[in-house]
């Protein structure tokens, strides 16, 4: 119930403050909530955790990128900066992950009684399950740095068309940098209230900093801001370079 | 003598990124408890067991002590462990592990001394990724860098410190509105300094999480209880739904932060650099940037809520959950969350708009004129 009341209210006032683009948000919203209940059917029934990853990232990307923004040069160039920095940060992830066995259960789950019970030999890699979910939750915020670095340059391109690449290369940049900030807020207060159960749990049992350091569940809990940080720091010069290219490239 | 300052900027990074994690990676002794390295590792594939999912595998492992008055000696320890490895480990040579001695064989004891593995030693990876981070943002962002680390550092302290506050349970809406109120004005104001700008975000900001949470309660009271027992982790015993409110109120704060500072950020540039500037002007202006950033933004938080997920949801769907009984206990209220963000970044957008104009009022009948 509450559910749905939220959701028509959403409904409601993204027609009313964002007109037609705003329901077309809404619209990918609710593909991207379809895309992703459909690839946790598929890793269940097919156990292939990267493969399915792979085809539903390309998914979320063709709705939020090319559905929602049209595809041009604007697309194109935030569509090719995501795909190499998640490829970097995927591989990244992977020997992190291994070198430090932090995928499974860590020290907090014996508190989620739900899960503790379970039977978890499920022949689906926990270590291939934790890439997949750094790989999809980054996904977001390098997607809107990557498209709010290249829209501001392919703007300052519109009006300045005398601009060569280096100068526009600069210009995005900025606009980078100038996002950077509130980019790291959202995910560090996303997380702080996601995960805020377990870090009562955490302040409960008086850990101390190095015990924190130390924790597996706190790595874990934190290891996703910390990869989506370093996604949207690496991909604003990528998308500047990138974006610089492909519209200063001759007709 | 000729070391160019790009070399020279590697250099330093890469000095900034090699010492703090070798230094982790090499302080065992500075802990009191024992500490053991792995330096080999032999491992055994046993046969799969008849209509069994994963493959189990046995290790022998030697550890030996970096630290105690035993430091040098080598142990063997037992260990196995299966293809999901949701609650067995594979270890690996090079890694340090937090050990207990003198454990009973029942309680996972091995050997003589009753050697039992209790963790792992994480510091180094926590070192290099953070050094990692701050050299990138230097790299990358240059002096911007030092005023968004004071900004998280604060955010992060401020947070710390509350928690010690929360878990007393007393007086929750106060503590969750002074900490609200110290994020919002603390980070807006480090990052972006004493302006009408930050002036705008800030009371933009806290208007729409006032408005998100008066629509919350009044969204709640007329739909009847909620079922907050079935939140994952929390304590019955606990105020649980203000503690969830005060989580709801958290994990928005950071998206509608972003939209009032690029509104009022807008309004700002089109108020002093525009020739003319007509109140229907910014309006259009104010619809046009929010079009852009009110999607990606709902984006963030959806793809940072389910991501963190998708282990404990394939787990529960191998234990026989469906979908709908998935998203229909715990789920709910992550969904909930995310529909309380997305609420929260589209609410903001009218909200900074109004603050934007009203702070910039004469300026604007002034130009419009």
């Amino acid at each position: 119930m509450i559910i749905f009341v939220l959701l028509m209210i959403l409904l409601f006032l993204l027609g009313i403050i964002g007109d037609e683009r705003g329901v077309a948000s809404m619209f990918t919203f609710l593909g991207n909530i379809v895309v992703f209940f459909v690839s946790l059917i598929a890793i269940f029934r097919t156990g292939n955790v990267y493969a399915v990853t792979f085809v539903a990232i390309m998914g979320f990307l063709l709705l939020t990128l090319f559905a929602q923004n049209g595809f041009n040069k604007k697309t194109i160039s935030a569509f090719s900066a995501i795909i190499v920095i998640l490829s970097i940060v995927g591989i990244f992830s992977v020997i992190l992950i291994k070198i430090s066995s932090m995928a499974g259960f860590g020290e907090m789950y014996i508190y989620d009684e739900e899960v503790a019970f379970l039977e978890n030999k499920i022949g689906i890699s926990a270590q291939s399950l934790l890439v997949a979910s750094i790989l999809i939750g980054i996904l977001g915020a390098i997607t809107d740095t990557a498209l709010s670095v290249s829209s501001t340059m392919y703007e300052v391109y519109e009006h300045n068309p005398a601009l060569d690449a280096g100068e526009l290369n600069r210009s995005g940049k900025h606009v980078g940098w100038d996002i950077l900030g509130t980019t790291f807020s959202t995910l560090v207060f996303a997380e702080i209230g996601q995960g805020f159960f377990i870090w009562l749990i955490f302040a409960k049992n008086k850990y101390t900093f190095i015990s924190l350091i130390n924790s597996k569940s706190f790595l874990q809990q934190t290891f996703l801001i910390i990869m989506a940080s370093l996604g949207s720091l690496l991909i604003i010069p990528l998308t500047s370079r990138i974006t610089a290219k492909i519209l200063t490239a001759k007709k | 003598m000729f070391i160019s300052k790009r070399f020279l900027k590697y250099l330093i990074i890469l000095v900034i990124l090699i010492i703090p994690t070798v230094v982790t990676f090499n302080d065992c002794k500075l802990y009191k408890e024992p500490i053991g390295s792995i330096t080999t590792v032999h491992t055994e594939k046993m046969p799969l067991k008849h209509g069994a999912s994963d493959q189990t595998y046995k290790q022998t492992l030697t550890i030996k002590l970096m630290n105690t008055s035993d430091v040098g000696n080598s142990y063997k320890y037992k260990n196995s462990y299966t293809t999901s490895q949701f609650a067995t480990t594979q270890y690996r040579k090079g890694q340090c592990v937090f050990l207990k001695t003198n454990v009973a064989a029942k309680n996972g004891g091995y050997g003589e001394n009753g050697l039992k593995i209790i963790g792992q030693k994480y510091d180094y990876i926590w070192a290099f990724m953070i050094s990692l981070l701050v050299c990138l943002l230097f790299a990358i962002a240059g002096r911007r860098a030092v005023l968004i680390i004071a900004s998280l550092s604060m955010n992060l302290i401020v947070f710390a410190l509350g928690m010690q506050k929360i878990i007393r349970f007393k007086d929750l809406e106060m503590l969750t509105l002074c900490m609200t109120s110290i994020f919002i004005v603390a980070s807006l104001i480090i990052l972006y300094g004493f302006s009408k700008k930050s002036f705008g975000a800030i009371l933009s900001s806290s208007t729409t999480v006032l408005m998100v949470f008066g629509l919350y309660m009044l969204i709640v009271h007329f739909s009847g209880r909620i079922e907050y027992e079935y939140i994952d982790y929390a304590n019955i015993s606990e105020p649980i739904e203000q503690l969830y409110i005060s989580s709801l109120i958290f994990s928005l704060l950071g998206a509608v932060m972003d939209v009032s500072i690029t509104i009022n950020s807008t309004v700002n540039e089109i108020v002093m650099k525009a020739g003319q500037s007509t109140l229907s002007n910014i309006v259009k202006s104010i619809k046009g940037v929010s079009n852009d950033i009110m999607g990606t933004m709902i984006n963030v938080m959806f793809f940072t809520f389910v991501g963190d997920e998708i282990p404990i949801y394939i787990l529960k769907m191998s234990n026989g959950y469906d979908i709908i009984t998935l998203f229909s206990n715990g789920a709910v209220f992550e969904i909930i969350r995310l529909l309380i963000g997305a609420i929260g970044i589209v609410l903001a957008v009218p909200v900074s708009g109004f603050f934007a104009v009203i702070l910039r009022h004469k300026m604007i009948v002034k130009k419009g004129a």
